[in-house]
């Protein structure tokens, strides 16, 4: 595995980081804040000063995939627009929106998380209710990307009360998964980080990043965010100046 | 992928499934049997189960034969384990005889069969006699529920 700076590795600027900077420079600010100091426990004590990080952060990978959800999710707040406006929907958008949803936030991060992260704080008795809570919602955006998929089509957007139904799903869905991954981000990853050694971390690294590979090939990611920059494109939302709001 | 890291992964994944499969009723001790019931669900009838009263699932794809829900399928699907040698027991409104065991591909507990279907649960299921894993589309597939003549309920869950 070639080691690699996780901000550059996209653009094809790899180089070697050394581990102790990237584990230390993350838990001087999430994980030792919210996590470390609310369990006691240090963040990357385990680390060694010398070694290579050959992997982005389990931590930060799952982030980063919640920074692709949160695309996604105002992919699906411009089409609860557009409805809302009866302005055309282009049909293809949403189907690949939740398309992607459905593979990659459901199938893919998702399952990361039951398999690896819930079950490791509820050995540990950490955020057990929480855990359920997240469970509980992840039961519901699946059913609610189902019946979104199942919608949208050239047909169903076409039809005043299958319009409704959709944009009423999408609303649901952004409602839940929005405070759902801030949650996540602040309070449940920088807990289960601060249960791992800096051994554990680097191994839950290389599998996180093996699983993604297996499920959607070398650079995986990259694939991802560039099919979501294409969804973007189709609705018009892609510049990110049209978010800026005008200054005096 | 590192063989350290797979034998760790190995460990967490296996250790999150012993964790769910412990609170669902699939928990055992080396000579204890796992136990498969039965509950009673509001608009799909007698559905099998843990001894917990966790709902179990069939996954079409495996085709009546063998386990295919592996890897981070079977971390949202954690299969219904047994241990090795101690053959699964029917409890109230199961079949013994359609009970059976098939090799985990992922290694260690067998998991257990119903009709020779693999059965599942969810990991989204909380808690006893929730099925929201019901005419789901996940990993490859649509999950069902079974009724304890063996038969898929494959009833529609709308959101």
């Amino acid at each position: 595995v070639t080691p690699v700076d996780p901000h550059n590795s996209l653009l094809g600027t790899a180089r070697p980081v050394p581990r102790r900077q990237l584990l230390l420079g993350a838990a001087t600010t999430t994980a030792a804040v919210a996590g470390g100091a609310l369990l006691g426990a240090p963040a990357s004590a385990a680390a060694a000063p010398d070694t290579i990080l050959t992997e982005i952060p389990a931590t930060e990978n799952l982030m980063r995939e919640h920074g692709v959800l949160k695309r996604l999710l105002l992919v699906y707040e411009e089409v609860g627009r557009r409805i809302s406006a009866r302005q055309p929907v282009p049909a293809g958008a949403l189907s690949s929106a939740a398309g992607l949803i459905h593979d990659y936030i459901e199938g893919f991060h998702e399952a990361l998380e039951e398999g690896y992260v819930f079950p490791r704080l509820r050995q540990a008795g950490v955020l057990v209710s929480t855990v359920d809570t997240l469970l509980t919602q992840h039961a519901r955006g699946r059913q609610l990307t189902q019946a979104i998929l199942a919608s949208a089509t050239r047909a169903g957007l076409a039809r005043a009360s299958t319009r409704a139904s959709i944009a009423s799903n999408l609303t649901l869905f952004v409602r839940m998964y929005e405070p759902h991954e801030a949650r996540e981000d602040t309070v449940m990853f920088p807990a289960y980080r601060s249960l791992l050694s800096g051994t554990e971390l680097a191994e839950m690294a290389e599998l996180f990043s093996s699983e993604q590979s297996a499920r959607f090939g070398k650079n995986g990611f990259a694939k991802v965010v560039t099919e979501v920059s294409r969804i973007e494109t189709t609705l018009g939302i892609a510049d990110l100046n049209q978010f800026t709001p005008p200054g005096h | 992928l590192s063989s350290r890291a797979r034998r760790s992964g190995l460990t967490v994944l296996l250790g999150a499934a012993a964790l769910l499969g412990g609170a669902c009723g699939g928990g055992h001790g080396a000579d204890k049997a796992t136990v498969v019931g039965t509950a009673q669900l509001g608009g799909l009838g007698s559905v099998l189960t843990t001894s917990t009263g966790h709902v179990l699932y069939m996954f079409p794809p495996d085709a009546q034969r063998h386990v295919t829900c592996v890897r981070l399928c079977a971390a949202s699907w954690p299969p219904l384990t047994a241990a090795n040698h101690v053959p699964p027991k029917a409890g109230s409104g199961v079949q013994q005889s359609l009970l059976g065991t098939d090799r985990n591909p992922a290694g260690g507990l067998s998991v257990v069969t119903y009709d020779g279907w693999p059965l599942y649960t969810y990991a989204d299921d909380v808690k006893p006699r929730q099925a929201s894993g019901q005419a789901l589309d996940l990993d490859g597939g649509y999950w069902y529920v079974m009724a304890p003549s063996g038969q898929p309920i494959t009833v529609g869950a709308s959101p």
